[in-house]
């Protein structure tokens, strides 16, 4: 059984990434370097949001011959929806900080 | 590429095999898809560090993968249905004994002063599902309690059922 979308530190941070280029498919490893996540922090994630139906993977021929296919990975239309609600419920509290802290 | 970095590499390789045996089955696409990047990886230091974190995420979904066992998994592990198969023997040999003793005109089973074979037979299997039992305690039951409580309860009821003919013909 699939856990709950949840909107972890983690989950967060790589939606953010994701949103940059929402129509782009994306590799492990370079999501890894643009997060910070570690593999044992991002895959676990990747299946997980996967199996909630908010990521999208598939196979993709190397871009150098003589390299294995990649995995490749990209938000599916909920994954879109659910990551910019998770993206404004984290920027408002920053706008509101922000506010907050330019008034005299 | 250097010795160090070839060393490296060598072992973030077996690193990954290691975390591609460990992913369940289910999974193993996933376990393939992080085994790829390696490939990708920027020299030594970063595949065995890819590679020490694939570790930690394939156990992470071993964990997951048994703590969402559902009871028929769970029943088929052989330390589940090996006490029950050693109770239903005792029992089954019991029930055997005691038609042959009827057919014979013994009159069923009859306490013998001296333990017979049967009686020795019965008590190997009684105890000897106790260590089967308690491995399987220790191993499903922080991982699926639910589930292993029910299998508990099956095996219980199945020592019971040995045990009752032991109790009501007094033997």
């Amino acid at each position: 059984m699939a856990r709950k979308p949840n909107s972890s530190a983690q989950a967060r941070t790589l939606f953010s990434v994701m949103l940059r280029q929402p129509r782009t498919w994306q590799y492990g490893y370079e999501l890894s370097k643009q997060t910070s996540l570690r593999s044992g922090t991002l895959y676990p994630l990747l299946i997980r949001l996967s199996d909630q139906g908010l990521l999208e993977s598939q196979w993709q021929e190397p871009e150098w011959p003589g390299k294995p296919p990649r995995h490749a990975y990209k938000l599916t239309a909920s994954g879109l929806t659910f990551a910019r609600t998770v993206a404004s419920a984290t920027a408002f509290p920053t706008l509101r900080r922000k506010i907050a802290g330019a008034t005299p | 590429m250097n010795v160090r970095t070839r060393l490296l590499s060598r072992v973030a390789f077996a690193l990954m095999a290691h975390a591609k045996k460990t992913m369940p089955p289910c999974r193993s696409l996933w376990a393939d898809a992080m085994e790829r990047e390696l490939y990708h990886t920027e020299g030594g230091l970063e595949a065995l560090s890819w590679a020490a974190g694939c570790v930690i995420a394939t156990y992470f979904e071993r964990g997951g993968h048994e703590m969402n066992q559902s009871f028929a998994t769970i029943v088929q592990k052989p330390s589940a249905f090996v006490p029950l198969a050693m109770s239903l023997t005792a029992l089954a040999l019991l029930g055997g004994a005691y038609i042959f003793g009827l057919a014979t005109g013994q009159g069923g089973l009859v306490r013998e002063p001296d333990e017979g074979s049967i009686a020795h037979l019965w008590q190997l299997l009684m105890a000897g599902q106790l260590p089967v039992l308690a491995f399987f305690v220790i191993k499903w039951l922080p991982r699926a309690p639910k589930q292993t409580l029910c299998v508990i309860a099956l095996q219980a009821g199945a020592v019971l059922a040995a045990m009752a003919p032991v109790y009501f013909l007094n033997l």
